[in-house]
């Protein structure tokens, strides 16, 4: 590594130095009500779907009303990777939604929380209003302290997994799940949202 | 015309195979569809490209801080951070680890360095047989090919050829009743890898990767993906280890705001990619495998280095019309298309790695799509140079050119010399010499007389 | 306005009407129009295949000889002259010159200088605009051609697919790799035709030779005619 080091010290001495540029000018924050219906066009868009519930307890009916019959693991059940490898939906918290594209952000601790939304064919978010951001510039900001503070793993997930890698088809699934869901809490009118307190649980 | 040049020998057999050329166009102008309806959606596309092609020379300009910051940030996070020098100390590195974990079950995500520093040969040679898990990849594994595109390896390739493969090679079984339409089939075909690879995800002992970017502050190697391998990659096995240029290394994670929209829209004009890993640290053994080859030979010239600015996005290779007609083998590397023109000579060096800017028109709609703005055709224009000088053009070129400056040097010389080559173009087209252009096109023939022969009402005289 | 017209060697050579079509509608816009002796090659061949040092010999040669009686604009019915001179000498090679400044391509000096747009041309028949790679990438040429073109009377200009993909000539490249180079010329042939034009024009003479050498192999009807040779037609020229 230090010969490494040396080599491009060496390679950059007397190179001129340019300037980071600035960072890019933003937009005024939009509104809840305008990020939520951009949240959903994009998720839609991007093939993923969109519900949504008063509280997680509806959430969880509904949830289950979607896919009878299926083993559904939930996040706080801290699934091993066998029930990874026989569920049918997996229901994992979401961290953020950006707005832009339509993206779920969630970090996880565990190498199985992070299949957790990977290997169920389903995978489905639980997500609250104050999780949406606008924009990726504002995601990456508010992940930033976890990744500076030590070891994270994040994955941006944006619509079921695909591939147009034959003849540019776009084919949805490709490896990840075949079907992505994001379930919204709505917050009451001026109120926190419900479910508050089992945050990040 | 003298025996033909490695490029020109490989392009005709391209240009031979109306499948290939078929699949490439069509390819190509999908993926430009797709990336001109997004990056219309955003007005400030023109902003970010600024400040993306700042961004990246600012950070190529103190690579020696940022490249130190990453390995320190990623150590700190329980990362084996290792360098190579070269493409066979980076091989080596992976297929130490790979025979000192016993690792038998390999998988591997798409990934251009890896490529580079041919790998899976490396591999291969020490009994290694690692899964190459994203399809496009897979494919042209089964085939025994290399890629020919950047972000869509198989794209040569026609859903019958793959069909046809998937079949030989056993993906498919025999007597499937398979649909005729060509996109129904290219459906079904991706959806059988899926189950056909679907239990080999799920079990291995090593993964190998590459890396989109290295963010230096937080020591993360981050991953764009589609289909979802490259997080079993990087979730099955217990370690992994990420192959990367050190040209990948990016100041801050705030910086894939501006980087990670220029790469999906570029590439496959995607909005955002289906999935994005960033990984700070494990869970589970993790390495990095920092690669030179080459890399600070062009870090050293401040021109070159302009060209590590490169995020591999293949938007370039998807709009050049040589790549177009001619598809990635013809190149003769894993880079093709304008960037592979320039980086194959200056990375690998070979001797026929030097025709390649040469195969190009200079057309200038490289530099014009370019997220972070190389001037891909003036870079070419000036590896031309570089070869010219160098001698590499062969010595009756140079003997020609310096003919042509005599000749062109005073006006009676020139027309002396015009006067001739009139006299012999119908000769010369007669006994078929000029065969390189009367192959596929009528020659044009020479003016008699020539504007400034003319002395009259138009002509000089009248002035 | 006192213009001295540069004829690059392959517009003398092989299509000399287009320079005397370029003087035609300049004169007719009452302009001094004038054919600086001496004239040869600027050099671009040597330029585009890396032998920088022999095109900086013969580009500082012609410049100098443009420049000799100081007139208000140098005028070139090719793009890719005008670019290697302008645009990519200075870039690369540090080729500087006085003239650089009052040195243009035919249509950008009708429509970004004079700021004409009609010229009063006529000509009946249906066109398809090909855009030349410098002049479009080089010089920022891609309205103006065909602002002139639409005022002609009689003229209908028609859109081909990508009128902006390279037509494979490329200089040397046309015989060093002339499959590729005949290959891309086939598909520009075939957009071509498909446009339904009966005439493809461009600015780019060394373009035009390509296409109509493909159109010319293909049995096609279409002519290829260089935009100067359509705006001297009409009423004031004498047909080109
Ligand atoms: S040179 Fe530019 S356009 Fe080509 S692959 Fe690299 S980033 Fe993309």
């Amino acid at each position: 590594m230090d010969r490494l080091l040396r080599r491009v010290r060496d390679a950059l001495r007397g190179a001129a130095r340019p300037e980071r540029p600035g960072a890019p000018e933003r937009p005024p924050p939009p509104s809840r009500a305008a990020l939520r219906a951009a949240f959903r066009e994009a998720l839609e868009r991007a093939a993923g779907r969109w519900l949504t519930a008063r509280d997680e307890e509806e959430a969880r009916r509904r949830i289950e009303a979607e896919f009878p019959g299926e083993r559904i693991l939930w996040w706080e059940e801290d699934p091993g990777e066998r029930d990874l490898r026989e569920a049918g939906v997996g229901v994992d918290r979401a961290d953020l939604l950006v707005a832009e594209t339509g993206t779920v952000v969630r970090t996880h601790a565990t190498r199985e929380a992070a299949r957790l939304s990977l290997l169920p064919p389903v995978s489905v978010f639980l997500a609250r209003e104050e999780d949406l951001v606008p924009d990726l510039p504002e995601a990456l900001r508010r992940l930033a302290p976890r990744h500076r503070a030590g070891r994270a793993h994040t994955v941006l997930v944006t619509g079921p997994s695909r591939t147009a890698d034959i003849e540019k088809e776009l084919v949805i699934p490709a490896h990840g799940p075949r079907e992505l869901l994001v379930l919204l809490l709505e917050a009451p009118e001026g109120g926190r949202a419900p479910g508050e307190e089992r945050r990040r649980g | 015309m003298g025996r033909a040049s490695p490029f020109r020998r490989r392009a005709r057999r391209a240009l031979g195979n109306p499948v290939l050329a078929r699949n490439v166009l069509r390819a190509t102008d999908t993926s430009l569809a797709h990336r001109r309806e997004v990056v219309a959606e955003r007005p400030d596309w023109e902003d970010l490209r600024e400040r993306a092609a700042a961004l990246r020379r600012h950070t190529l300009a103190r690579l020696d801080r940022y490249l130190r910051e990453f390995a320190e940030n990623a150590r700190a996070r329980g990362v084996q951070v290792h360098a190579a020098r070269d493409a066979r100390a980076a091989a080596r590195l992976v297929s130490e680890l790979a025979r000192r974990k016993g690792a038998t079950r390999i998988l591997k995500a798409k990934s251009m360095a890896t490529e580079e520093i041919e790998l899976n040969a490396a591999l291969a040679r020490r009994g290694f047989r690692p899964l190459e898990t994203d399809l496009g990849e897979y494919i042209v594994q089964l085939a025994g090919e290399r890629p020919s595109h950047l972000t869509a390896p198989a794209l040569h390739r026609s859903a019958e050829e793959i069909r046809d493969l998937f079949l030989r090679e056993g993906v498919i079984r025999e007597g499937t009743a398979l649909p005729r339409d060509r996109r129904a089939l290219a459906r079904r075909l991706s959806l059988s890898a899926r189950e056909t690879l679907r239990s080999r995800l799920l079990e291995a002992d090593l993964g190998v990767t590459g890396a989109n970017f290295l963010v230096a502050e937080t020591g993360t190697v981050v991953l764009v993906e589609n289909e979802g391998n490259i997080r079993f990659t990087t979730t099955t096995p217990p370690v992994v280890v990420a192959v990367a240029g050190i040209d990948k290394v990016i100041p801050r994670l705030a910086d894939l705001g501006i980087l990670l929209p220029l790469l999906t829209r570029s590439a496959t004009g995607q909005r955002a990619a289906a999935g994005v890993s960033l990984l700070s640290g494990g869970p589970g053994e993790r390495h990095v495998v920092l690669l030179d080859n080459g890399r600070t030979r062009m870090l050293a010239d401040p021109e070159d280095r302009e060209i590590l600015a490169c995020i591999r996005c293949g938007a370039c290779l998807n709009t050049c019309p040589v790549y177009r007609s001619v598809g990635g083998h013809a190149y003769g590397w894993i880079y093709p298309g304008p960037i592979g023109a320039l980086l194959a000579p200056l990375l690998r060096g070979r001797g026929e790695d030097w025709e390649l800017p040469f195969a190009s028109t200079l057309c200038g709609a490289c530099a014009e799509i370019c997220p972070v703005k190389i001037p891909l055709h003036e870079h070419l224009l000036r590896l031309r140079a570089r070869a010219a000088r160098a001698g590499r053009r062969g010595i009756g070129e140079r003997i020609g050119f310096r003919a042509f400056r005599f000749l062109a040097g005073r006006e009676d010389r020139f027309r002396l010399a015009a006067r001739l080559a009139r006299r012999m173009e119908g000769p010369l087209l007669r006994l078929g010499l000029l065969a390189a252009w009367t192959a596929a096109r009528e020659a044009p023939r020479m003016a008699r007389p020539a504007f400034h022969e003319m002395r009259g009402d138009h002509g000089p005289a009248a002035s | 306005m006192r213009i001295a017209l540069f004829v690059p060697c392959h517009v003398d050579l092989l299509r000399p009407g287009a320079a005397r079509a370029a003087a035609r509608v300049l004169r007719r816009l009452g302009h001094e129009v004038r054919v600086p002796e001496g004239q040869t090659c600027c050099g671009q061949p040597a330029l585009n295949a890396g032998y920088f040092r022999d095109f900086a010999c013969l580009a500082r040669r012609l410049l100098d000889l443009l420049d000799r009686d100081e007139p208000d604009a140098v005028v070139a019915p090719s793009g890719s002259c005008v670019a290697a001179l302008r645009v990519t000498g200075p870039r690369h090679l540090g080729l500087s010159h006085p003239l650089l400044d009052r040195l243009y391509e035919f249509s950008e000096f009708l429509t970004r200088v004079l700021g004409v747009t009609d010229v009063g041309a006529r000509f009946p028949g249906t066109v398809t605009w090909h855009d030349g790679c410098h002049a479009l990438r080089g010089l920022r040429i891609r309205e103006g051609p065909r602002r002139l073109l639409r005022a002609v009377r009689g003229l209908t200009l028609v859109e081909m697919e990508e009128p902006d993909e390279c037509c494979g000539f490329g200089g040397t490249f046309a015989v060093k790799m002339p499959e590729v180079s005949a290959a891309l010329g086939e598909r520009k042939a075939r957009a071509v035709a498909a446009s339904g034009a009966a005439y493809v024009s461009a600015t780019e003479p060394s373009c035009l030779v390509q296409i109509e050498g493909v159109l010319r192999r293909r049995g096609s009807a279409v002519r290829a005619v260089h935009l100067a040779e359509i705006l001297a037609s009409g009423e004031g020229g004498d047909g080109g």
